[in-house]
């Protein structure tokens, strides 16, 4: 028998090898993975095709700036039931005594007796630090995916979560386009959870060998994702802001938070009133006329939760080309709209983003025409009671209900159509356009008219990672109807394309 | 090219759809991707740079390398026509509906009264609601819509203990509850929205529950519809 040691160190070269492999490891895996491309989807994909492999890959990453849990929510000047004085809890040995022979359900085992009493060291030591035991949980045309929980301040789960995607059994024979899949009409809702267990044993009046502890989720934020802009590109990845609410009774801000804020010069005042509660004093009037005269809103950042997340399609869409785009008669004169035109191809040409980045300065108005996009731009009043600073204008037009113009009325028009603003009001429903729009006018007027400090207000059109809140709205029919029917024969693809997304943007002149 | 750090010049990106706004350099601003600005007046600057996000673009929008300018684009030869500025077609004045206080009124115990029975029957047992807590509640809902008409982030949780402490009924009480600020488009979306946040789903069985519903109107028929709901237990 040989012995392979001894063989070895007589080995000169492989004595070395082992002393190279100490110093420097063999690599485990490649520095440059071999990047797996992803299946582009073919356009005679078969339904059944499409069928099994189309599914969403929503990979959540992490959690930031998430809440603490409160310790004692009331504290009472008496020390309140630190053990229940009159309720006994019972032991099996009382109910043994009465029993010629023990209950069956006792379970022997003290372990498990212990398991079940309440709860675990960990989970008590966490709760004592305030620590969140958070899920993330998907929620998709009706069903629902989790993600486990993770115990940590700033929770990262790190894991991926395939959902497939939905698709109409009427539609078998239809064959399947990627435009069909850019149509589908569902969004993606993630709400974070805060999974607290409860231990009711102490209550009384339990067995020691009843399951006194369970879990409940806390509410402590959503987003809705719409899927238009997965589609749209191979992936999706950001840092979505989560729709907190206002506050949450039994949670506070993680700690860190508060010191960001403070250093900012713009919050003079006290961003806590010193009374504490006070509805409708006149101290908060002081405060708002305070902060109208600032046009720094950073007091209004509150720092929402966010989760960081990559959403992606598998296999991904090709880009849809919008060619058979019907255009409307222009407003402008011919020069201006030749101009246009022709400062629109050259911006194609230079502009460094490729086709991710679109511009579309000619756009089609209530009024049937191609307008040039500052012609929906003018100074126009504020409601009366929202004239006081740029923080009302924005909680008003926040609050006006949300209408995709081309969902509402799905065999009518799809066509993306900048209404103006009194028509806006008078069916109290806007699309993303029209409110950025309404919001920009209502900025320029509070610029020239309000007491405010001079600053410039511009429209900024571009992309982002949500559409805000989707929501559907029913109106008064006959009059949207009368401003939009005309463009019947829209190409429908066209709109699902270019989502865009506009925000008002505001620069401080000094 | 220098950014432009003093506080005084700042740039604030508002979000339309959410009331909210980003200072220019706030990585989390959803917005990703600019590719467009446009001013009143004929003030249109397509961006050059290769970056689209608010907190790392140049905003300096005089600097042609990175702005290019409508009216004069270096590209092009010079638009020379006397037309301008276009004229808009918004209107100058606009017409305004008085805010309707008794419509907000009927929503309001309209949504209350949803609000409850949508709770008993998800629960499918008998479920207590506590009036006493929920008018405290309403209090609190106020001085939430004022905060936020006039820009003022919410207070800690812990500066609305105070008014709820001294009842006798939350005495001992553990509670977990928050308020949803929506506009009002249904009552079914309201629920849909309460549903989601699983605060019906509590198993503890002596939870009690406490809604306020609080609808403030605005001119339009615009109306702030806040659902306060929270789940009291008792604490051993």
């Amino acid at each position: 028998m040989h012995d392979e040691s001894r063989i070895r160190a007589q080995d000169p070269r492989a004595d070395f090898s082992w002393i190279l492999n100490a110093i420097i490891p063999p690599r485990k895996r490649s520095l440059y993975p071999a990047r797996q491309h992803s299946n582009i989807f073919e356009t005679q994909g078969t339904h059944t095709q499409l069928q099994q492999q189309s599914r969403m890959i929503v990979t959540v990453v992490s959690a930031s700036d998430t809440l603490c849990r409160e310790q004692a929510v009331f504290s009472n000047a008496t020390p309140f039931l630190a053990s229940p004085p009159s309720i006994r809890r019972l032991k099996s040995s009382d109910i043994s005594s009465f029993m010629t022979k023990p209950s069956p359900r006792r379970i022997p085992d003290s372990e498990a007796i212990r398991r079940h009493q309440g709860l675990s060291s960990q989970e008590r030591e966490a709760t004592n630090r305030g620590d969140l035991n958070t899920i993330v949980q998907l929620k998709f045309c009706g069903k629902k995916y989790e993600t486990r929980p993770d115990r940590k301040v700033n929770p990262s789960w790190k894991q991926v979560i395939e959902i497939p995607l939905p698709f109409n059994e009427e539609e078998k024979d239809g064959g399947f386009t990627p435009a069909k899949l850019k149509e589908l009409d569902e969004s993606l809702q993630i709400s974070l959870f805060d999974i607290v267990s409860v231990d009711i044993g102490k209550g009384g009046g339990y067995y020691d060998d009843e399951v006194t502890v369970f879990t409940e989720k806390r509410f402590l934020g959503s987003v809705q994702i719409p899927l238009g802009p997965a589609f749209n590109e191979d992936k999706q990845q950001g840092t979505y802001i989560l729709n907190t609410p206002d506050i949450i009774l039994g949670y506070t801000p993680s700690g860190g938070d508060m010191s960001d804020t403070v250093h900012e010069p713009s919050s003079k005042f006290p961003s806590r009133r010193p009374n504490g509660f006070a509805p409708g004093s006149r101290a908060g009037d002081v405060e708002s006329q305070l902060h109208g005269n600032t046009i720094m809103d950073d007091s209004n950042r509150k720092r929402s939760a966010s989760l960081s997340m990559l959403v992606a399609i598998e296999p991904s869409v090709p880009m849809m080309e919008h060619s058979q785009m019907i255009v409307l008669p222009s407003n402008e004169s011919p020069t201006l709209s030749q101009y246009a035109t022709e400062w629109m191809q050259r911006y194609t040409k230079i502009n460094p983003c490729g086709p991710k980045r679109r511009i579309n300065i000619l756009v089609n108005g209530s009024n049937r025409k191609q307008n040039i996009i500052t012609r929906f731009l003018r100074s126009q009043p504020p409601p009366p009671e929202c004239q006081a600073s740029l923080s009302q204008c924005a909680h008003y037009v926040s609050l006006i209900p949300f209408l995709k113009t081309w969902k509402a009325f799905k065999n009518i028009a799809r066509h993306k159509i900048w209404r103006t603003s009194q028509n806006v009001l008078d069916i109290t429903a806007a699309d993303w356009n029209e409110r950025a729009a309404l919001l920009a006018n209502y900025f320029i007027y509070m610029s020239q008219e309000g007491n405010l400090d001079p600053f410039e207000v511009y429209l900024v059109v571009g992309n982002s990672i949500t559409e805000g809140n989707v929501v559907s709205t029913c109106t008064t029919r006959t009059t949207v109807l009368s401003a939009i029917l005309y463009c019947k024969e829209f190409n429908p693809f066209h709109l699902h394309f270019l989502q865009f997304t506009q925000l008002v943007f505001c620069r401080r002149t000094s | 090219m220098t950014r432009q750090s003093n506080n005084y010049n700042r740039i604030h990106i508002w979000n339309p759809s959410t009331g909210k706004s980003f200072a220019e350099d706030d990585e989390k601003c959803p917005l990703i991707n600019i590719s467009l600005l446009a001013g009143p007046e004929d003030i249109i600057y397509a961006n050059l740079q290769t970056e689209g996000k608010p907190c790392v673009i140049d905003f300096d929008l005089q600097d042609n390398r990175c702005w290019d300018p409508f009216f004069a684009s270096p590209g092009l030869k010079p638009y020379d026509e006397e037309t301008l500025p276009a004229p808009s077609i918004q209107e100058p004045i606009l017409d305004y509906k008085e805010p309707n206080d008794d419509l907000a009124a009927i929503l309001e115990s309209e949504i209350l009264e949803r609000v409850k029975s949508s709770i008993r029957s998800w629960r499918r047992i008998p479920s207590s609601f506590n009036n006493e807590i929920s008018y405290r509640l309403r209090i609190i809902i106020d001085d939430l819509e004022e905060r936020k008409l006039n820009g003022m982030p919410p207070p800690p949780s812990t500066e609305y203990y105070t008014p709820l402490e001294g009842l006798s009924l939350s005495r001992g009480k553990k509670m977990f509850g928050f308020p949803l600020h929506s506009g009002f488009t249904s009552v079914t979306d309201i629920l849909d929205k309460l549903h989601s946040t699983a605060i019906h789903e509590s198993q503890h069985p002596e939870v009690e529950f406490s809604a306020a519903v609080r609808v403030f109107p605005y001119a339009c028929d615009v109306f702030s519809v806040w659902v306060f709901v929270c789940s009291l237990v008792s604490e051993y």
